[in-house]
């Protein structure tokens, strides 16, 4: 199957850029890649998808882009420079990941804090981010309280504090209510439509199917799709974004 | 757009962690034990005049300290693996250098707090108990004095080296059980059956530290020696693997 690495149309600057990313596990004669050879890119103002099984390897692409897990190969660069190059990395990156990353003992205010104090955030940024998630009045409550779908708001809170206009986010819509994705819908469309880039994972594409303007599927680790929802589905020949995903995963479609 | 502050990610270790309950319930343990086993020594001899007893009041107190400033290290670097708040650190400071050594000097800090704190109440016990028997307590003699300033230095030196072990075994109760195993069981039969072996552990070098009166060990400031280098290697060993791995 040949797959169209880079997008078929031109992107100028491109919010995230990822260039033969692998990531490989064991000796060097038995090797696993949980991410095989990843390249795309993910341009501003845009909702990107990314697609794919649960063990497909996005959690760990999401995580070798903003520096947490180290590539065996290849290069993400965002918006010019390597993550950890950024100077200030929450003020160009917010990222949400597969745990929430707060001590159960802090409150919501506090792990704001934390994070506000070593960014150099101003605390009324918290104030304003806790009211955008929706958290105000629970914010002196102790993060072990949360719902699951409390804690994802509060995951999003920390990704925004900053004020940053890419956000790379590992299944936001996790544990939260039908209100809640909808809520979720509304925010990262109008992130998108304000200039962000948008670089969001799921593995059930129904809670975003309707949002994302671009899909990149893994499937095995490998990239199998890049490209426009709209091109997706003419490619595959599908009326659905689940059925065509389904199709370039299972082989079932070629370009 | 400025850069990142060193001090602001120093600032924000420290918040993080006494925000929470478990340096503040640890210290409160550690003052409890540190008075508990000062009046558990004072209390088995008769003889309140003899400098040994002084020494070994001290002595009590100060190993209860160090023991729950090691823990105070390991509980804050494994907390930060266990609920993924390393993670939020890294997004916000991504070379790996700068939160481990905010979380070692962070790491310091409460170890000085905890030896401060455990110093003053091993002098208040023993000195009320000394002043409960009509005996005259000398806060200022040298025995005092240098058990003061060796547990003032081994209470940081502990809870640095258990921040660096954290960063290596990174589950909580495998630190945590592992490093007590090791001080508590695998260590005394050792300084016992192989003194010569024995005095140069970290245990027992962290005692010789604190002016221990047990002629077997090494010298308050040659212990104190040993103990850094053993501190330094853990930190050495701990940042190595720390900058090459995936968190």
């Amino acid at each position: 199957m040949s797959v169209p690495v880079i997008s078929e149309h031109a992107i100028p600057r491109p919010a995230i850029s990822v260039r033969g990313l692998t990531k490989s596990f064991g000796d060097p004669e038995g090797r696993a890649h949980a991410v095989d050879d990843a390249s795309f890119d993910v341009p501003f103002g845009s909702i990107t998808g990314f697609i794919g099984a649960n063990g497909s390897g996005k959690t760990t692409t999401m995580r070798m882009i903003v520096g947490l897990a180290i590539p065996t190969s290849g290069t993400v660069i965002i918006d010019g420079q390597r993550y950890r190059d950024l100077p200030r990395p929450r003020a160009r990156v917010g990222a949400v990941l597969d745990e929430l990353g707060a001590h159960p003992g802090l409150t919501a205010y506090q792990h704001l804090k934390v994070i506000a104090i070593e960014a150099g955030v101003s605390m009324s940024a918290i104030d304003r981010t806790l009211e955008v998630v929706g958290l105000t009045d629970a914010r002196f409550r102790k993060v072990r309280t949360y719902s699951t779908g409390m804690k994802q708001r509060l995951s999003l809170a920390a990704s925004m504090l900053d004020e940053p206009n890419i956000f790379v986010l590992d299944e936001p819509a996790s544990g939260l209510d039908p209100m809640g994705i909808r809520w979720l819908r509304e925010l990262l469309r109008r992130r998108a439509d304000e200039g962000a880039a948008v670089f969001v994972s799921t593995h059930q594409l129904a809670e975003l199917a309707s949002l994302v303007d671009r899909v990149v599927v893994i499937d095995s680790g490998r990239i199998v799709a890049n490209e426009s929802s709209t091109t997706l589905l003419e490619r595959t020949g599908e009326n659905r974004l689940e059925d065509a995903v389904f199709a370039i995963s299972s082989g079932v479609a070629t370009s | 757009m400025n850069k990142l502050s060193g001090r602001d990610v120093l600032r924000a270790e420290i918040y993080a962690l006494w925000a929470t309950a478990t340096p503040r319930v640890l210290l409160g343990s550690s003052i409890v034990m540190a008075a508990i086993s000062a009046v558990a020594n004072l209390s088995a001899v008769d003889d309140l005049a003899d400098d040994d007893i002084l020494a070994l009041a001290m002595h009590a107190s100060t190993v209860a300290t160090m023991i729950f400033s090691v823990v105070a290290g390991l509980v804050s670097t494994t907390a930060g693996f266990r609920y993924g708040s390393i993670d939020q650190r890294l997004l916000t400071s991504p070379t790996r250098t700068i939160p481990f050594a905010a979380k070692v000097v962070g790491s310091a800090f409460t170890g000085l707090v905890f030896g401060a704190v455990g110093a003053a109440t091993a002098v208040v016990v023993t000195a009320a108990y000394f002043s409960a028997n009509d005996v005259d307590f000398d806060a200022s003699s040298p025995l005092v004095v240098n058990a003061v300033l060796g547990i003032l230095l081994a209470a940081p030196l502990y809870a640095v080296g258990g921040s660096a072990i954290g960063f290596m075994a990174r589950s909580q109760p495998l630190a945590i059980g592992g490093t007590l195993a090791w001080l508590m069981v695998v260590e005394p039969p050792l300084i016992i059956g192989l003194p010569e072996v024995g005095k140069w552990l970290p245990g027992a070098t962290g005692v010789a530290l604190t002016n221990s009166p047990d002629p077997g060990l090494l010298g308050q400031v040659s212990g104190g020696l040993v103990l850094a280098l053993f501190v330094s290697f853990v930190v050495g060993l701990a940042v190595s693997r720390f900058s090459v791995s995936d968190v």
